[in-house]
């Protein structure tokens, strides 16, 4: 009986060294990409800054609720100190800035749909004459 | 004895257990469906299939261009240009890459490169951010600020365009475009004003447009939502409880969310369906519950001068003329 264990220890020492690479590759990274860490790095980047826009809005949130309380109850806001108005106005300036950076750019051009029915035409036309031109290379390859 | 046996068996048994696991097979049990990744890794497959370079097709890149080939366009610029914009398109089976090539712009100066899935024109998108798998955020991918990263960008449909400004003459970049077979056309535009297709939605719950961007004449010949026999024979206005049906919209924009609806279909179809439409797009959209397979097939053709004429003249059809 006492091998067996021993055999037991034994083999999965040494399998462990064979352990498959691709065993361990993350999943969550698309096929196409060639997954670099930088990658990685802008889609934390990225989260972090959506995380941080929430964060602008829920400081512009606090910021109207504290113009509200102002507008009601205007003496027990005055009981707060001057670094929090100052601290307040300093979130708020960020959260601005934050916020514009989060829209995305609208890019978009003025095109009419007869300009770019041309432009259809056009590019259908030099297609074909590639199509053409190649086929009349292939053809001579062929040929020779 | 028998005791003993049982011992060794379960030691075995283990140790099978161990062998396999350490093998890494267990990755198979969590790769059984087909997720997106794996689709884009049959396209980075296809990738390989490089056209050999004698016969990539190379011209410049004008500031606005439409490119419907595959091939290498390099732009380069002899004086600022600050607004230019190029299209890309293939056929409505296919779906484009495209690479950036030598890329010598001054992306702190101002200048940029962004690409979109799909066409804008006028503010308006296509297809609609209703219709597309993406948040309108990631379908904008700038090259300056992922341009090291993303070497290339997949369109999810069969048109793509890439936006540029440079300010600087003498800079340039170039594009690489290839075009790839799409198994499930969701979204389309289409490249000429006639011919016919078939729309199909393989039990997904989602809503595809096929976009043809002339008047037409369009004949809806053959539809299928599933449900004929089980679904009640009674007039719905609408299509209003339907969650299956196929739209046919009309418009002067490219949004479909943005178009007036022509007419729906969703009970029961009774014979060939025949409409002209004299808008400067027409849609088919089918809207798709994810319960059954949904197809619907159509022709079309474009309206000559004088059928365009007497529907001008008509008061009933004439709400693509309102603008």
């Amino acid at each position: 009986m006492k091998p067996v264990p021993l055999l037991l220890l034994l083999s999965s020492f040494l399998l462990s060294s064979h352990l498959h690479p691709a065993a361990g590759r993350p999943r969550s990274l698309p096929g196409w990409m060639d997954g670099s860490s930088r990658f990685q790095t802008q889609q934390t980047d990225d989260v972090l800054l959506r995380a941080a826009a929430d964060r602008a809005a829920s400081d512009l949130v606090g910021d109207n609720l504290l113009r509200l309380l102002q507008r009601r109850d205007p003496d027990r806001l005055h009981l707060l100190p001057p670094e929090a108005d100052a601290e307040e106005d300093e979130a708020l300036r960020t959260a601005e800035q934050l916020l514009k950076r989060s829209e995305d750019p609208q890019l978009s051009i003025d095109l009419t749909f007869h300009l770019l029915r041309n432009m259809i035409q056009m590019a259908k036309m030099e297609s074909q004459r590639e199509q053409a031109q190649l086929n009349r290379k292939v053809l001579d390859e062929v040929g020779k | 004895m028998r005791v003993m046996e049982r011992t060794f068996r379960e030691q075995l048994f283990f140790l099978l257990l161990c062998l396999s696991v350490l093998k890494g097979d267990c990755r198979y049990i969590e790769n059984n469906d087909i997720s997106k990744d794996e689709l884009y890794s049959l396209l980075s497959a296809d990738l390989r299939r490089e056209i050999p370079d004698l016969l990539m097709y190379r011209r410049p890149l004008r500031c606005l261009d439409m490119v419907a080939m595959e091939g290498q366009f390099t732009f380069t610029a002899e004086s600022p240009q600050l607004s230019c914009a190029a299209f890309f398109m293939a056929e409505p089976t296919e779906l484009i890459t495209v690479e950036y090539d030598s890329v010598d712009i001054d992306c702190s100066g101002g200048d940029f490169i962004t690409m979109f899935d799909g066409w804008v024109m006028k503010g308006e998108k296509f297809p609609s951010s209703q219709d597309h798998p993406l948040p309108l955020h990631e379908r904008y991918v700038d090259y300056c600020s992922s341009g090291s990263v993303r070497k290339s960008v997949h369109s999810s449909q069969n048109v793509a365009m890439v936006f540029f400004r440079i300010h600087s003459a003498g800079s340039s970049f170039t594009l690489t475009v290839r075009k790839h077979i799409n198994p499930f056309p969701c979204n389309v535009i289409s490249q000429s004003p006639e011919g016919s297709y078939t729309m199909v939605i393989p039990q997904q719950h989602r809503n595809c447009s096929f976009s043809i961007i002339y008047p037409v004449a369009i004949d809806i010949s053959e539809f299928s939502l599933g449900h004929h026999n089980n679904f009640p024979k009674r007039s719905l206005p609408g299509c209003a409880e339907s969650e299956d049906y196929v739209q046919l919209l009309g418009g002067s924009g490219i949004d479909t969310s943005k178009l007036l609806p022509i007419t729906d279909l969703c009970i029961t179809f009774t014979g060939p369906t025949h409409m002209k439409i004299a808008c400067e797009n027409t849609v088919v959209r089918m809207v798709s519950s994810g319960r059954f397979v949904s197809r619907v097939s159509f022709s079309y053709r474009l309206l000559d001068s004088q059928e365009l004429q007497t529907i001008k003249l008509n008061n009933v059809e004439d709400f693509c003329f309102s603008n």
